[in-house]
């Protein structure tokens, strides 16, 4: 396996200055305002800052459609907001319950509804993001595709509330990033383009949640709406080589994580244990990219 | 008296009646091939597979229909063919045919203008092309070259790298 070269100075200066500055600017703008209301509005605060990166860093490129066509993946920003609205509310269903003595007599009741309703929701929004025929029988697909969703959000959102949002949210962005170049492999910048505004995005969430310490896990809707229906919209619709498995490992990478859901393992927050949770969700993306770099070659790597 | 009204309403007959061709179009007979530039250079490419026909009534053609299949997308170069049919541009998994239909021909000073309509990526815009028309021996030629505002019909991906115009070249080469 030979490492691509690096990409042209000016078009990353010029990405940088077009989707990622913009977006993360924004989400960490967006965020720190909201959290001047205090540190109970966090949840509130990522999913806002992340949707608010997401308008910054579409704005130039404008590579995310604003209007909804027999597409799937025009059908993504919506599906992202549904999911960012039934998130917080049954995350705030469940903190309230805590909170308030008049709602704590719900409060097992809203604890055992939080994970059956984001499931449903997954399950009944998912639809049109599914291509019409994504290659495979559609209804097994579409399983796979919920379960792998909810998979996702679950170990994300577990890990994000064991004490390191900030973490977490990071590795989201990571993902995307890295998952917009297997984007690329398969010849289509305008998904990557938006891999890229949804990495940017969530990067400026990680940089405030980081800095002082609050909540993040508003914003892992974003990342479960957004990247698995990308990176199945750019498997179906692309001409290219790369195999199947490149996206599903882009999809799944955070799956990685799952050992960490042990008890014992879930709340150690040294050096150590991020330095081997960052290196295991980076193997993956990695693989991801080998195998698709094999096969195909990036724009910059051969002139055309 | 019979012999004369026969005569009347064949002679009547014929004075009404047209002249109608039809001129099947094909990959083969029909050349749909064009020209992207950019800041820095150029490609050129075309598509292989079409189907469609044109109309000529009294010596006269009187517009075409042609059905594109945009999976049979080529250019100067591999792997800017497999970009050309993602969602970027053409998105041929999701829109395989685009189509072409000419409903208008009017004749100018410099040759013919033909007016219509053109469908891709979902979307239908007008299209008004210059053209040089023959027919001859049984044989239709149409020959235009025009530029096409790839943004109009959704391909917005590369703006400022790409240019958003696009110059197109049809060659018909049709028999009867």
């Amino acid at each position: 396996m030979t490492v691509p070269p690096p990409p042209p100075l000016d078009e990353v200066l010029g990405a940088v200055q077009q989707v990622v500055l913009p977006a993360a600017g924004a989400s960490a703008f967006v965020f720190a305002a909201v959290l001047l209301l205090g540190r109970r509005f966090a949840e509130l605060g990522a999913a806002l800052a992340v949707c608010a990166g997401l308008v910054a860093g579409n704005w130039d490129k404008v590579p995310m459609p604003a209007e909804r066509t027999a597409s799937a993946w025009t059908h993504l920003p919506l599906y992202t907001a549904v999911l960012l609205v039934f998130g917080l509310l049954t995350q705030h269903l469940v903190d309230a319950a805590e909170r308030f003595e008049c709602l704590r007599r719900f409060r097992s009741a809203f604890h055992l509804a939080k994970w059956p309703t984001r499931a449903l929701v997954l399950a009944f929004a998912a639809d049109p993001v599914i291509p019409a025929d994504p290659g495979f029988d559609r209804t097994q697909f579409y399983a796979l595709f919920v379960a792998g969703s909810l998979a996702l959000w679950v170990v994300l959102d577990h890990l994000a509330a064991c004490g390191f949002p900030a973490e977490i949210t990071a590795l989201q962005a990571l993902v995307a990033l890295l998952a917009g170049g297997v984007m690329l492999y398969a010849h289509s910048a305008k998904f990557m383009d938006m891999a890229t505004i949804l990495g940017s995005a969530l990067l400026g969430v990680a940089v405030v949640a980081g800095s002082v310490k609050v909540d993040a896990r508003g914003a892992i809707p974003a990342f479960v709406g957004l990247l698995p229906g990308l990176l199945v919209s750019g498997r179906v619709l692309t001409t290219s080589e790369v195999p199947v498995a490149s996206f599903v490992l882009a999809a799944v990478a955070p799956l990685a994580l799952l050992p960490w859901l042990v008890p014992n393992l879930s709340r150690r927050t040294g050096p150590w244990p991020r330095a081997i949770r960052f290196v295991s969700v980076l193997a993956v993306l990695v693989a991801a990219l080998a195998l698709a770099g094999r096969v195909e070659t990036l724009p910059w790597e051969q002139e055309w | 008296m019979v012999r004369t009204f026969t005569a009347l309403v064949v002679a009547a007959l014929a004075a009404g009646t047209t002249l109608a061709d039809s001129y099947k179009l094909d990959g083969e007979n029909t050349k749909i091939t064009f020209v992207g530039t950019k800041p820095d250079g150029k490609h050129s490419g075309g598509f292989k597979k079409l189907d469609g026909k044109a109309e000529v009534t009294d010596g006269a053609l009187k517009g075409f229909e042609a059905t594109i299949e945009c999976d049979s997308i080529h250019s100067d170069d591999e792997k800017l063919t497999g970009h050309l049919k993602s969602p970027d541009f053409f998105n041929v998994k999701e829109h395989a045919k685009a189509t072409v239909k000419v409903t208008k021909v009017e004749k100018t000073d410099k040759g013919y203008a033909l007016t219509g309509e053109l469908t891709m990526c979902g979307k239908t815009g007008p299209i008004e092309l210059p053209a040089s028309v023959e027919i001859k021996d049984g044989v239709l030629s149409i020959s235009s070259e025009f530029k096409l505002d790839r943004t109009k019909w959704g391909m917005t991906y590369g703006k400022g790298k790409v240019d958003d115009e696009v110059t197109l070249n049809v060659a018909v080469t049709a028999k009867k």
